[in-house]
């Protein structure tokens, strides 16, 4: 891979919580078109990391610096699907949509990049009647749906059997490619790991100080 | 092993039996709520004539109707608004943050709801009164000078001194209601909901997440609480009478005609209106509490929610607006508590042509006493507290039997029947306060005149304006008793006593003690059909006497004080039950009642 300037550059990083060091010196650069996955186990800080990434977090030491070309911003996949029950299917991934467009032309997008994901026929659904693994694929298509330059995925998979974490991981992946999107994924599972990234990188690779395990 | 299985189930005997207790006490419910009414019905058809269309298709010909129908409506309205405009702060910086003695907190914002109406009135015309502190800082509602006069010439508004009073005491007492619908969602609200929106672009901007989160998440309490709010101000009489005076709601106006209603022959006019309005009430306020049923419904389904104190934690620590918000919150819900008790130690004297306040112990002192026209404090005290524990012995285990009958028919499968027993539940809270006086009134007359007799009659209407919320806190505490216990009693060859004792009574003790608090305080502070129903001096209540000896001319100085100093007893009686039923209510039962 023809390594550019990086999309993202995250600098000695450190986050402390209530005084009680979670990371320190964390160092990870990620470029475009890159989509890296940071394997760790349960508690050692990852999702404070994405969440420091998304600004939902504050930095305590260190820098996180984007690039120039990162205009159209950051996407967050939880790890617990958020789709709001007021909304139903349609309505929920237009919250991704910015530009102000017909409602004509946004359901037919809607539509489309449902279909990305194996949900065709889906936008009318109430949310009470997807599965685990069909919410999740709708708060992908929301995500990427604005084409954010780098999208967080904070082990959206976790929750899902492994036959269907497996089959998601690589559609995502497809979808992300085909997008051409940057991106972070956090996981524990080193095959999930393998089926998205083009690169894997190991918690105690990238920091200094890793917590106990939970 | 065989005998194991055969005490598994229920003899179909004890089954039986318990079955048919319940079906004995629906209808003595069913029978005692709706009897009076329609007796009185009977009886108000005999008198006027009328058939139920001419009484509501005569509305306009009744002296006063319409416009005490468009008062109504308007108070009712403007005090719902208020509530929520006054409420919906407080709720939100309450439910956001991590605060210390947030129970302390929110008990102390949810008092009013509980404070005898009467109390109430008599805080808020102790804040406007010459010398009160609203008037002090240039508020001056009685007299409409200053501010309030200014907006009178500006706005052509005759009086709206006594109208800003009385919604503003309304929107004090429905406070908690915003509290207890609003912030059991709010605090518990996933924080990812709010962090997913904000990154996304349907959720960059304030307008965004208010159009696409918040009015979705909390707009359906908001409306419940105001929807609540409405009937509450809708039915409100002891307010009304005092703080306006020159206005009739629909309420008042029945209050005023209901002593001639009913007699054949004798002010045909006060039959008719008291027919008339009391049909048109009772349709405005069963629709008012359907729509309040489907919000409620609405709002309590379908959220993300989580335990209380992880989403605190998350929020942090209040803001300084938080603090100011919750800190203008408390001095609201004081004031008319420390007006009551300061003016029941002040007594007005006029030298050389001015007003002054002066110190003095005269007004409790002479409360306690009483005097030939009106009865000492500790009698009439004696006289609520006769009242609220004999109502408390009956609505208690009534609205407790009935909680679980609901509970019962829901588990059979029976969706129907139980929502139609909840309904008629909750019928006495649609009929209000003084339409059961009236009722009871009206109806005892034809069915059992001797009753009037009775020291004990105005139980009767106490325990059916208290059974609503007994069922109201009995019930969602059924809803989260966990089966496996009783299951484990049954498995381990317990009586079904002992089951009973450790599978349910346990779990329920908490909750029963809040109900019965609860049930005390309102059978103490009840006003409208107390008012209505006390035939003799000797029967007064608290409630009662503070009305009395506000009614009285005013020139003596110290009948301000002597009612204030009655009011404070009666306050601090219910504070006592209210922080009785706080102690015991459950940390995760916040909403409701």
């Amino acid at each position: 891979m023809k390594k550019l300037a990086p999309t993202l550059r995250l600098k000695n990083l450190a986050k402390t919580f209530d005084s009680q060091l979670i990371f320190e010196n964390l160092n990870v650069d990620v470029y475009e078109n890159e989509i890296v996955a940071l394997l760790g186990p349960s508690g050692c800080g990852k999702s404070t990391l994405l969440r420091m990434i998304a600004g939902l977090e504050s930095v305590d030491t260190g820098g996180i610096e984007f690039s120039e070309s990162m205009q159209t911003g950051v996407g967050y996949v939880f790890q617990k699907p958020i789709l709001y029950p007021h909304l139903d299917v349609a309505g929920n991934v237009a919250l991704g949509i910015a530009d102000k467009i017909s409602k004509k032309k946004r359901n037919e997008k809607i539509a489309n990049e449902l279909c990305l994901v194996g949900l065709e026929g889906f936008s009318s659904r109430k949310i009470e009647s997807l599965s685990g693994g069909e919410a999740q694929r709708v708060t992908v298509v929301r995500a990427l749906l604005n084409q954010p330059a780098l999208l967080l995925l904070d082990e959206p998979f976790s929750a899902l059997d492994i036959p269907t974490r497996r089959k998601i991981a690589h559609d995502t992946r497809a979808v992300l490619k085909s997008k051409k999107t940057s991106a972070i994924h956090v996981t524990h599972d080193p095959q999930e790991a393998e089926i998205i990234a083009d690169r894997v990188l190991n918690w105690d690779e990238i920091t200094s100080h890793r917590m106990e395990e939970e | 092993m065989a005998g194991a299985t055969v005490k598994l189930r229920l003899k179909p005997s004890q089954s039986q039996v318990q079955n048919s207790f319940r079906t004995l006490v629906v209808a003595v419910f069913l029978i005692g709520t709706m009897l009076p009414f329609v007796y009185a019905f009977i009886r108000l058809k005999m008198v006027t004539g009328w058939t139920f269309w001419q009484a509501l298709s005569g509305f306009d010909t009744v002296y006063g109707g319409s416009e005490a129908l468009r008062f109504t409506l308007l108070e009712a309205f403007a005090s719902s608004m208020l509530t929520v405009i006054i409420g919906l702060p407080i709720a939100w910086f309450l439910s956001r943050h991590q605060w210390r003695r947030i129970r302390l907190l929110r008990a102390f914002l949810a008092v009013p709801f509980v404070t005898p109406a009467i109390v109430a009135a008599m805080g808020f015309l102790s804040l406007i009164r010459q010398d009160g502190i609203l008037t002090k800082i240039g508020i001056d509602l009685r007299l409409e000078e200053g501010i309030i006069g200014w907006f009178a010439e500006v706005s052509g508004w005759q009086h709206p001194g006594h109208f800003i009073a009385l919604i503003t005491a309304h929107a004090w007492f429905n406070l908690s209601l915003m509290i207890r619908f609003v912030e059991p969602t709010l605090s518990s609200l996933d924080p990812a909901w709010e962090e997913q929106l904000s990154m996304l672009p349907g959720g960059k901007t304030r307008i965004s997440r208010l159009k696409n989160l918040w009015i979705p998440v909390i707009g359906p309490a908001v409306l419940c609480a105001a929807s609540l709010s409405f009937l509450f101000s809708f039915t409100s009489f002891a307010l009304v009478k005092w703080l306006a005076p020159t206005s009739h709601t629909l309420e008042s106006l029945m209050a005023e005609a209901g002593s001639s209603a009913g007699i054949a022959g004798y002010r045909i006019e006060s039959s008719e209106l008291i027919y008339s309005v009391a049909l048109l009430q009772f349709l405005i306020l069963l629709l008012t509490l359907w729509i309040t049923a489907l919000l409620q419904k609405r709002y309590s389904e379908r959220l993300s929610l989580l335990s209380e104190q992880g989403v605190r934690k998350h929020h942090g620590p209040p803001s300084r607006l938080a603090k100011l918000v919750i800190l203008l919150g408390i001095l609201f819900t004081l004031l008319p508590f420390v007006s009551v008790l300061i003016s029941s130690f002040q007594a007005r004297k006029i030298t050389n042509g001015s007003v002054k306040y002066e110190w003095t112990l005269e007004g409790w002192s002479n409360a306690w006493s009483g005097d030939l026209s009106t009865m000492g404090v500790g009698e009439a005290m004696s006289n609520s507290i006769i009242y609220a524990l004999c109502t408390l012995i009956v609505a208690l285990p009534l609205g407790w039997i009935l909680a679980s009958t609901i509970f019962k028919l829901e588990q059979s499968g029976w969706s129907k029947s139980s929502k139609l027993l909840d309904l008629a539940c909750m019928l006495p809270l649609a009929i209000s306060a003084l339409m059961v006086g009236l009722g009871v009134l009206l109806g005892g007359l034809r069915w059992y005149p001797e009753m009037f007799n009775w020291f004990l009659l105005p139980v009767y209407p106490h325990v059916l304006l208290t059974v609503p919320f007994v069922v109201r806190v009995m019930l969602p505490a059924y809803h989260s008793l966990d089966p496996g216990y009783t299951e484990q009693c049954k498995m381990l060859n317990l009586s079904p006593l002992r089951t009973w004792h450790h599978g349910t009574f346990m779990f329920l003790r908490g909750p029963a003690v809040v109900a019965g608090s609860l049930t005390l305080a309102f059978s103490l502070g009840e006003f409208g059909a107390s008012w209505l129903l006390v035939r003799s001096g000797t029967w007064d209540t608290l409630s009662i006497v503070v009305d009395q000896l506000m009614s009285r001319p005013n020139f003596d100085p110290l009948i301000h004080p002597t009612a204030m100093a009655a009011a404070t007893m009666l306050m601090l009686l219910t504070f006592a039950l209210f922080l009785l039923a706080e102690r015991f209510r459950a940390h995760d039962q916040r909403s409701g009642f």
